[in-house]
């Protein structure tokens, strides 16, 4: 990094100081302003487009096979193009929001149990051999078991 | 009381792909259901509006599920079997968050049982009602 980045990163920390003194002291505003301020800041600097597997798979707190297999079934989107494989920035955020809400949920086992019922018949409902077979039934293709 | 039990082709080819102990298990069920009717049909299928679904659930050997319909109170209609298996399941992703969460669902005795009375199948929408009666 050379001294002009790292001035600008400097400048980012007394932004984002700012930010805890002002959130501590109940101006969310000035807070607000601060952070906008730190983001600007670091904006400027050369950055990667999106963030290592590994890194993500730290910051979601699940493995990085996981974190391979979402990317395979677009449930996180990676930076088109990248090798080694980066996941974008916004797409690591919403996962993470969902994985939070889901993990302050989890406390309630009534809720979570209801949901992985769900998901379970749902799996079920879209079985392609269950389709299959009630697609032979309106064809009438029925014999005695 | 017997009951007539029919089945798919596709209900036909996967138990032909099934182990000496899968296909045990399947005729066993099917035995069941000639018998019981309704009663041998597992669980309720939640639908997405989280009603019940018009198809029945039923686990055999291993990974196989037996997916069961009823026309009347005299037939049932076997309309698929196929693997649930772990690889496939969402559930699984969700376990893999949440420690210790169970990954095959709802404990089986918590579903809705498919039915409590043979002689009162459970219900059929519109749609498959009327497809079981223009062909049975």
């Amino acid at each position: 990094m050379g001294k002009r980045d790292a001035q600008s990163v400097t400048m980012a920390l007394i932004s984002l100081d700012d930010a805890r003194d002002a959130l501590q002291s109940g101006s969310n505003g000035a807070a607000l302003k601060a952070m906008a301020e730190a983001h600007e800041t670091l904006e400027r600097i050369g950055h990667a487009a999106g963030v290592p597997v590994a890194q993500a798979a730290r910051r979601l707190g699940v493995s990085v096979p996981t974190v391979r297999a979402w990317v395979a079934r677009g449930a996180l989107r990676a930076v088109e193009g990248s090798s080694p494989v980066e996941i974008q920035p916004e797409s690591l955020r919403s996962v993470g929001r969902a994985l939070q809400e889901l993990r302050e949920r989890g406390v309630d086992r009534e809720w979570l149990q209801a949901l992985v019922d769900y998901l379970d018949d749902r799996q079920a409902r879209r079985s392609p051999a269950l389709k299959e077979g009630l697609a032979q039934l309106a064809r009438g293709e029925l014999e005695p078991a | 009381m017997a009951f007539e039990v029919l089945r798919t082709p596709q209900v036909r080819d996967a138990v032909a792909r099934m182990s000496r102990t899968e296909r045990a298990s399947y005729e066993a069920a099917r035995d069941e259901l000639a018998g019981r009717g309704c009663l041998a049909g597992g669980y309720k299928l939640a639908a997405t509006d989280g009603g019940d679904y018009p198809v029945c659930a039923r686990h055999l050997a291993n990974a196989w599920r037996m997916y069961t319909a009823y026309p009347d109170d005299k037939r049932v209609v076997i309309v698929a079997v196929d693997q649930h298996l772990p690889k496939h399941n969402p559930a699984v992703d969700l376990a893999e968050l949440l420690p210790g969460l169970a990954t095959v669902g709802r404990r089986r005795q918590d579903k809705p049982l498919c039915c409590e009375d043979p002689a009162s199948p459970p219900p059929m929408n519109d749609e498959l009602r009327k497809l079981l009666n223009d062909v049975l």
